[in-house]
Parts: structure tokens; sequence; C-alpha cells
């Protein structure tokens, strides 16, 4: 009887699935087909006898695991990883949120839809030429920015070269040019909240700044919760173009993450099971970080993806 | 109905996976005629019936396209073999070419330039890669007089199991780079007696010079614009420390044959002692891990540049400022090596033997025609036609005794852009064979001038190893060691001359990390393969 009624509703939901199809399809070929390829972290990989033919490797499979987590630069790698990341999850959530609300509030529209443009516009620049335009005006001579502190009387800064500025950069430049586009899903939502409760809080005499704070964020703050979980689960993703673009000699010391570092050694110089092993270790603590985070945050009773 | 579904969806993910790999799978059966090979290797054709030939190639920008390059134009016509060509950017070769490997349907019947020694070792043991040695023998006379000639054409590209498995690249003038000085402004600041040499010899002097080029004005603009080390700290940094004895960052041969790994050197310490009183009384350029060739070039033609680096003048400040520079030769310092009472002097230079010119994949039935058709860039003939082109087209000879000869290329056009339509030696700088006997004979103003920059490094040139080959494991631990410690190294340099670090407190901690780093195992790697490299 049950099998029936589930037949039943297969039936009935048939074009849902057929609509569901082809995405499923896209998932598994490029996400889950291509995983057979992680096995070459626990083999030494070699194109001839290819993925499955390749050897094991000492140590039930985990040697090139164990030499990564005892190398030497293990440490700084992972300090700069979760630096870069922690610091630009915190900055990237707050950020749109607080120009959404601000940008709420403008009553011109004409004003409101030139500041929404300007602010998501460097969204659509390519990420190189984005860090073409930062070095730029970074240059220590010639740069716009050094130009403006000189003339204030302040003293040039080699940023590009500067490890301690390196995250700083990273991060307020990726406010830059994402935080208008990320604010977008926090209008939309905002534009859902009903008029009747700002109505009802105005004669209640409620100030602006009070019903910013008890009407709008409380309407922001589901979506805020799940996009934070969702970035949690890039945590150790950090753009791995970005970092290797904005990299000189100098900013070295800050500016080597795992992924740049899986990058040169896997692709530049060949070691292609040492740098899978790299790649997986960062998606298995990416994966460990999430299940913590959706825990917690299921745990203080707001929303969680499962 | 489940079951339905699930079946159909699988049936479609087989049958798009299915279409993906029949794609890459379109292999044309080869029907290949051993009798259609000339063996006479006198006879500049190589095969009866035209055949057609697939090189794997990097392409630089200023490349033309390989096929319709004049040299393999003329090569296709005088040996009768229709060369086909995979172009690959160079900006992503080394990604491109390891997944090359991964398909052997498409794996092509050579690969031309950039055969790095860990691939050789690794395919030549998958049985990938054609041994060479019995090519070499019977179809390549003019390679084998080479070998003849140098010795270390057999120690570099002999693998431990005994072959060769790629034809070697010779310079046998050794390249290197080059230190541009302002000769001009030295000239005049000699002559007003604010300087007492005419070309500094050693660091002291250097820096007195550039003093000199910081506080006279020599530019006589009335304004202090001069920038007196004005360079990326690439070569430059090298060419500061061979002033010290070294001619690397990283692993070094000595005297006695013995490795060493350099920044762990007192020279070094001495080396980045000098650099940071050159850095802090703003002798040279304030950003130098940011500044770019373009930036160099930018103040070089304002006439402001005192001391830089690069391969010719005219790249440096353009052909109007051009004349007022020379190189300027090694310096000493009190930490030169001695010899019989005497200061040493060094500088870089390139490996002359080069055991990456091309290589034959084992699946290709064409062994013997590529041997010959390589074995023609070792000929006279070849080396002339692929380093500057046709005789009386691109080139003629001075006169009939044929001994000098000059380009004859059009009027006008940008010399290394038209020499791009001719051959790949332009950009990456691939040859097989650059005989100093052919470039030294050219009379042009520019290579006249260029030869006479390069007579300076001559009599001073020091590989920093030789060209050891290691086994797979070998090549895996150096790699792994390396990728790390070259970081660190370049990092602490920036700390350390930026003044991050402090280079009296901070050395010892230094030490102590590089030893961490495994430097002891790096070196003792580098005296296994020397042992095997001596032996043969």
């Amino acid at each position: 009887m049950k099998i029936k009624s589930k037949k039943a509703e297969i039936k009935r939901s048939l074009s849902l699935y057929a609509l569901m199809t082809p995405s499923l399809i896209l998932l598994i070929l490029f996400s889950y087909l291509p995983m057979y390829g992680i096995i070459i972290a626990f083999k030494d990989y070699n194109a001839v006898q290819g993925i499955w033919g390749s050897p094991w490797t000492k140590n039930f499979g985990f040697s090139h695991f164990i030499r990564f987590v005892t190398a030497y630069n293990f440490t700084s790698l992972i300090k700069n990883t979760l630096v870069l990341s922690l610091y630009s999850l915190v900055v990237n959530a707050i950020c749109p949120v607080v120009l959404a609300l601000f940008v709420n509030e403008i009553q011109n529209k004409a004003f409101k839809r030139t500041v929404q443009t300007i602010s998501y516009s460097p969204y659509f620049i390519s990420c190189v030429v984005m860090v073409g335009m930062v070095v730029s005006f970074l240059n220590v001579d010639r740069g716009i920015v050094n130009k403006v502190i000189t003339s204030l009387g302040g003293k040039g800064n080699m940023f590009m070269s500067d490890p301690d500025w390196f995250v700083h950069l990273y991060v307020w430049t990726g406010v830059w040019q994402g935080v208008g586009w990320a604010s977008i899903v926090y209008l939309g939502c905002l534009s859902n909240v009903d008029p009747c409760l700002h109505e009802a809080a105005v004669i209640d005499g409620a100030s602006r700044m009070k019903r910013l704070w008890h009407i709008n964020l409380p309407a922001i703050i589901p979506v805020f919760t799940i996009q934070l979980i969702l970035s949690v689960g890039n945590i150790m993703n950090v753009g791995f173009e970005k970092a290797y673009l904005m990299q000189t000699d100098a900013n070295l010391s800050a500016s080597e993450i795992i992924a740049t570092y899986a990058y040169k050694i896997s692709l530049l110089k060949k070691q292609y099971s040492f740098g899978t092993a790299v790649g997986l270790f960062n998606a298995a603590i990416n994966i460990i970080l999430l299940f913590i985070v959706n825990f917690v945050s299921k745990k203080v009773g707001q929303e969680s993806l499962w | 109905m489940r079951k339905k579904l699930l079946s159909l969806l699988l049936a479609v993910i087989v049958s798009v996976s299915g279409a993906v790999f029949v794609s890459c799978g379109d292999k044309t059966d080869v029907n290949y005629d051993p009798d259609n090979f000339i063996e006479d290797t006198s006879n500049p054709k190589i095969v009866k019936d035209s055949v057609t030939i697939k090189f794997y190639v990097p392409k630089h920008s200023l490349h033309s396209n390989y096929k319709d390059m004049t040299v393999f134009k003329e090569v296709s016509r005088i040996t009768n073999i229709n060369m086909e060509f995979v172009e690959v950017d160079n900006e992503a070769y080394d990604e491109k070419r390891g997944l090359q490997w991964e398909d052997e349907a498409t794996l092509p019947d050579s690969f031309m330039f950039c055969n790095n020694m860990d691939e050789q070792v690794m395919y030549s043991g998958l049985k990938m890669i054609a041994p060479l040695n019995d090519l070499i023998d019977k179809y390549c006379p003019n390679y084998k007089a080479l070998m003849a000639k140098y010795p270390e054409i057999k120690k570099v590209s002999t693998l431990a199991d005994g072959n060769m498995y790629s034809f070697t690249a010779v310079d046998n003038k050794g390249s290197t780079c080059y230190q541009y000085v302002n000769q001009k402004w030295l000239n005049d600041l000699y002559n007003d007696n604010v300087i007492d040499f005419k070309m500094p010899a050693t660091v002291e002097e250097f820096k007195e010079m550039l003093i000199a080029f910081r506080d006279n004005d020599p530019n006589h603009n009335g304004i202090a614009d001069e920038l007196p080390l004005c360079s990326k700290f690439n070569y430059t940094s090298i060419f500061l420390l061979s002033a010290f004895g070294h001619v690397t960052k990283s692993v070094e041969i000595t005297d006695d044959n013995d490795f060493i790994f350099v920044p762990e050197t007192e020279d070094y310490k001495a080396y980045l002692k000098y650099v940071k009183e050159l850095y802090d009384e703003k002798l040279m350029n304030q950003n130098i891990y940011e500044i770019t060739d373009g930036d160099v070039a930018y103040y070089g033609q304002q006439g402001r540049v005192g001391c830089s680096e690069n391969v010719a003048a005219f790249l440096l400040v353009g052909n109007e400022l051009a004349d007022q520079y020379a190189t300027i030769a090694p310096l000493t310092s009190d930490r030169s090596p001695v010899k019989n009472g005497e200061k040493q002097r060094v500088h870089i230079c390139f490996s002359m033997f080069d055991p990456t010119a091309l290589i034959i994949t084992e699946k290709t039935p064409y062994k013997r025609e590529i041997a010959r058709l390589v074995d023609f860039f070792y000929s006279e003939e070849g080396v002339r036609l692929f380093l500057t082109g046709k005789e009386n087209v691109d080139w003629t000879w001075d006169d009939d005794t044929k001994t000098t000869w000059h380009t004859t290329y059009p009027e006008g056009v940008d010399t290394e852009t038209y020499r791009g339509s001719i051959t790949p030696n332009v950009g990456l700088g691939a040859a097989f064979y650059k005989d100093k006997n052919w470039t030294n004979g050219q009379t042009n103003e520019l290579s006249k001038q260029l030869n006479k920059d390069a007579s300076v490094y001559t009599p001073y040139l020091k590989v920093a190893t030789p060209d050891l080959i290691f086994t797979s494991e070998e090549s895996n631990e150096l790699a792994f060691i390396k990728s790390a410690l070259d970081a660190y190294v370049v990092g602490a340099e920036a700390d350390f001359i930026l003044g991050r670090k402090d280079i009296e407190k901070d050395w010892d901690s230094f030490q102590k990390t590089l030893k961490q780093m495994k430097t002891d195992t790096l070196i003792s790697i580098y005296r296994e393969a020397y042992k095997r490299y001596a032996a043969i």
C-alpha cells in the first residue's frame, strides 16, 4: 500500500525529476566521477600504469600525508591558510549585511540605484585584472595610494612586499570586489519585510535605529546564517588565483597557503600524488569545520543545513 | 518505476561519458613502410615519399606558427619530411606538458625542447621514450662528432640505465646575464675627479660609484633623480653575490668537487650585509621585490638609470641611450676565492650542455627519421639555418673568404619579431647547437656590440652545478625539500635586506631553520648523483 502511494507520488512529480536530472548528471560527471582520481593521494602515481595500476605507498598508503604533516613548512601553511580564510570569512559575512541595511534606508530611488550599481560592478572584473589594478595602485613610486600618502606628509609604503599587509590587502580588496554583489540577496530579504511592522513600530515611537535593529536585522538573520554555514564549507578554499597572483618573493611568509603550495608542488614540480594528498587534506579539514559549525548553529537554535 | 528511472539515468551517464572517451581516442592507424627511409646519411633526403611527423613544441609570443617558420619549411623541403606541430603556449607549458602523457593516443612522435630530466627519468623507466644510443651511432654523424669533441654531452645525458634519451642542446659560448653600467656617467665623474677609477673592480669601488651617481647629478638635469642601481633583484643579486665567490643561492659545486648550500656560508652573510648597506643608503631602488621590467625600461629611457641587469643595453634604455652603457666585469671583495695570490672573479654561466633538446616517444615508428632530422640541426648548414635563416635571403657572407657574415633582415622591422618568423630561437632561446664559430662571425653593429658586452664575462664563467641526473626517488625528495626551502630562502633574504630581521642577531636561527629544512639531505643527494656523473 505504502509502495503504491510512493509510486503515485513519483509519477505525479515526474516533471520535477526530469528538471532535476541535468544538474544531477552534471554533479555526477564533474564532482563524483573525478573523485576516483583521489586514489592517487595514496599511491605513487605515474601516467603509464594509470590511476589504478600505480603502486600503493608505504604506511598503508598514507606516506604522502605523513610527509606533508611532518614537513617543516606545514605549520606556517596551515596558519597562513587559516588566518586568511577566517579573517575573510568574518569580514565578508558582516560587510554585505551592513551595506544592505544602509542601502535599504536610502529614500531617493535614483541615488539608491546608483549606489547599488557602483557597489556591485567590481564583481565583474576578472581576478587577474583586479590584482593588476591593485599592484599598480600600490606601486611605491607611481601608485595613487602612495602618492596620496606622501602628499599628506606620510611615508610611502611597499605594500606588496610586506607580509603584514598581505592579509589585509587580500581581504579588503575582496570586500571591495564582492560586497555589493553579496548584499543583493540581503536587499531581497529586506524588501520582503512586511511594511505593517514598520508602521506599527513608527506609531509606537521607534526610532530609525531601533527599527533597523529590531525589524530589518531579524529579517536577514536566517539567510545570513545559511550563507555563513555555506561559506564555512569553503573556508580552506581561499581563492587560489588571487593569492598566487598577489605573491611576491618578499611576502611569501604570509602568502604561501595550502592551495598555492599544492599547485606548485603538483603541477609545477610534477609531484602529482603528493599534491593530491595535500589537496585532500585540505578538503578533509573543510568537512570537519562544516560539521562543527552546523552543529553549533543547530544547538544555538538558529538555522542549519541538515 | 524507480528502477526504471535509475537505469535510464545510468544509461544517460554511460552514453555521455562514453562519448567523452570515444572523442579522446581518435587514433589514426599508421601504415609504416620501413623501406621508405633512406639509410645513407650523406643523402640530405631522409624519406623517399613524404611522411608526416608530429612534434610537441613550446610557443612563445614572439614566435610565428612553427609550420610557417623558415627553418622548418626549409628542413621539410630538404628532408622530405612534413613536420606537424602541437604548439603549447610557454606560459602554461609545464602544466600542460605533464598532462600530455596521460593519453597515449594523442602522444606526439617527439617532444622538441624543454624535456626536463625528471620526466626523462620517469618515462624512460616506464619505456615510454626511446633510448637514443643506437640511433645516434647509426644515423647521427654530426652529433657523434660533437659528442667526441665534448665528452660532457654523454655525461649529462646518460641516465642510470646507461642510455641517452634526449639530444643535448649545446651552447659552446656559455650564455650568461649582463650587468650594465652607465659608462658615460662614469667617464664624466672620472674626468671631474670625483672617482679615481674608470670601472669599479671591487665591491667598495662599486659602492663608491653608486654614491657618486646619487650625489653628483651625472645626467646634468639639475635634479637628483638618478637611480644608481635600478633593477629587478634577480640577476643583479647574483651579480652582487658573485663578488663574494658564489653564483647561486642554492646548491653549488666547490673547486674540489664537493657541494655546499650557499646560504649556509659566511660569504652569503657578507653578501647580505653588503646589499643591506646599499639598500639602506638608498643606492638601489627601494621596491626591489615589486619593480617590473617595464618600470626599469621607463626610468631607463628617461636617462635616470646608473646600473641594471638585462640581456642587451637597448632593451634597458632604448636605442638612443644604449651606447652610453657598457657591461661591468664581475667584482671582487675580501671574501673572493684566492688562487696563486690573486683574487678570482666568478660570473654565473647558464649550462652549456642542456640534455633537454629533443626526445622520441617509444610508440612512434619514425625513430630513425627523427634521429636523422635532428642530426641535421647539428650540421654546419643546420646551425646556420636554425640560428639565422636562409643564406642570401636572411644573411650573406661579407666577402669571398666566407668567414664573417651579416644579416639582411628587412629595414624597419623589429628584429626579434622578424626572427620569430624564421626560428624558435627567439624568446625562449631554444636551439640545438649554438656554435660560437658561427655566432662570433656576425658583423652587424648590434651583434658586434653584444659580443663585446659578453666578452667581459667569458673568462670568469662558472656553472653552479654540473647537470646531474637524479633517480626518481632522489628527484621526488629534491622537489619536496626545495619547494619549501626555496620559498623560505627568498623570503628570509627579503626580511634581512628590508630590515625585518637583523643579520647579526637572527643569523643563527636562520641557519638552524635551514638545517631543519634538510639542507644536509639535499647536499648528500647531490654528492651521490655526482659520484655517478663522475663515473661515466
